[in-house]
């Protein structure tokens, strides 16, 4: 009885090896799983510290928009010569409430070695002429895009007149201005 | 020990399982009594666009007239509904140094564009795709009118609105 009885406590304690093997295996399947379903963020914050800045029009720091990232490609047709391509549309939605909200500036990849483009969101009152800047941009390269941006102020919910006024620039030493695009959209906060 | 191991194992596949269908984005249910069911495909289109302006026109004491274009492309807009393309002028066509200036107009597909600010230039209805409009800009430069050597500029600012 006294030599089963070795002979079982031998067998477990030959088995805890296996055991603990097993539970750790278990515990990195966890861990793989949670990792993979919270995924990855990107990492917004990083820029380009290489590209100088340089001044233009009245005296305005223009910088390389840090909050530019890679653009998708899109295809924009026939390009003409020396034109700027701006890519537009009628609206945008915003959270009410929060100064926070996410856009999608976009400088198209056709303005390669052309032009840099900066993006200026204004809130127009209720005669359409004067208006309220909440948001500009610094200098956007080409096939780059502004994905989260910062109002100066909160939006209460509505439906408001805005622009989008898109300045280029050329992509030369003096950053000089060139002529420039407003996009009338509807703000809509909800 | 046997018994350990095997409640060990259902606890890891379960909670697997679990991770599996969240990763989906979907809560996953079962029920016997349902054997069929409809799934919608859709596409949601938003009204986007592309526009091409002229960067920037130059006079010289040769070249007195400038051709350019305006080109809307891959235009989607909501049924019935058009796209405006307005032209105004920072210094009402007049391009400006110091206090000088020299005044130029220009012509939209060859017909005249009065000087007024904001007039529309190019029109592009739903189901169109695209449009676009030759702009030729001309200056009635004379030597003697430049007062000031320098460089002489004018802002033009192209307004997209949809209707």
């Amino acid at each position: 009885m006294k030599e089963r009885g070795r002979k079982e406590d031998k067998d477990s304690q030959s088995k805890l090896p296996v055991f603990l093997l097993l539970l750790i295996c278990m515990m990195l399947g966890i861990v793989t799983g949670i990792i993979l379903t919270q995924g990855h963020r990107p990492d917004r914050s990083k820029g380009d510290p290489s590209v100088s800045s340089g001044r233009a029009g009245g005296g305005v720091e223009l910088v390389i928009d840090p909050n530019a990232k890679d653009s998708l490609s899109h295809s924009y047709g026939d390009i003409q010569e020396q034109g700027v391509v701006i890519a537009g549309r009628d609206s945008m939605a915003l959270h009410a409430d929060t100064r926070e909200v996410t856009v999608d500036f976009v400088n198209p990849e056709e303005n390669a070695q052309l032009y840099y483009l900066t993006f200026e969101l204004r809130l127009y009152d209720r005669n359409g002429k004067d208006y309220e800047i909440l948001y500009t941009s610094d200098l956007v390269e080409p096939g780059k895009h502004i994905e989260r941006i910062t109002l100066s102020r909160e939006l209460e919910k509505g439906v408001y007149d805005a622009v989008i006024h898109v300045q280029p620039y050329r992509m030369d030493e003096g950053k000089t201005l060139t002529n420039n695009v407003d996009m009338r959209i509807r703000l809509v906060v909800g | 020990m046997k018994k350990l191991l095997s409640f060990m194992l259902i606890v890891f596949f379960t909670l697997n399982a679990s991770i599996v269908s969240r990763a989906e984005g979907e809560t996953i249910t079962q029920d016997s009594r349902e054997n069929s069911g409809n799934i919608t495909v859709g596409y949601n289109a938003g009204v986007t666009y592309t526009v091409t302006i002229p960067a920037s026109v130059t006079f010289s004491d040769t070249e007195k007239e400038v051709e350019r274009s305006l080109q809307v492309s891959d235009v989607v807009l909501n049924s019935g509904s058009k796209l405006n393309v307005n032209l105004a002028s920072l210094n009402d066509f007049r391009m400006m140094y110091d206090a000088g200036y020299i005044d130029y107009h220009l012509t939209v597909n060859h017909n005249e564009l009065p000087r007024e600010d904001n007039n529309t230039i190019l029109t592009v209805s739903a189901g169109e795709g695209s449009g676009w409009a030759v702009l030729n800009f001309f200056t009635d430069l004379q030597k003697d009118h430049v007062l000031y050597a320098g460089s002489y500029t004018d802002t033009l600012t192209f307004t997209v609105a949809i209707e």
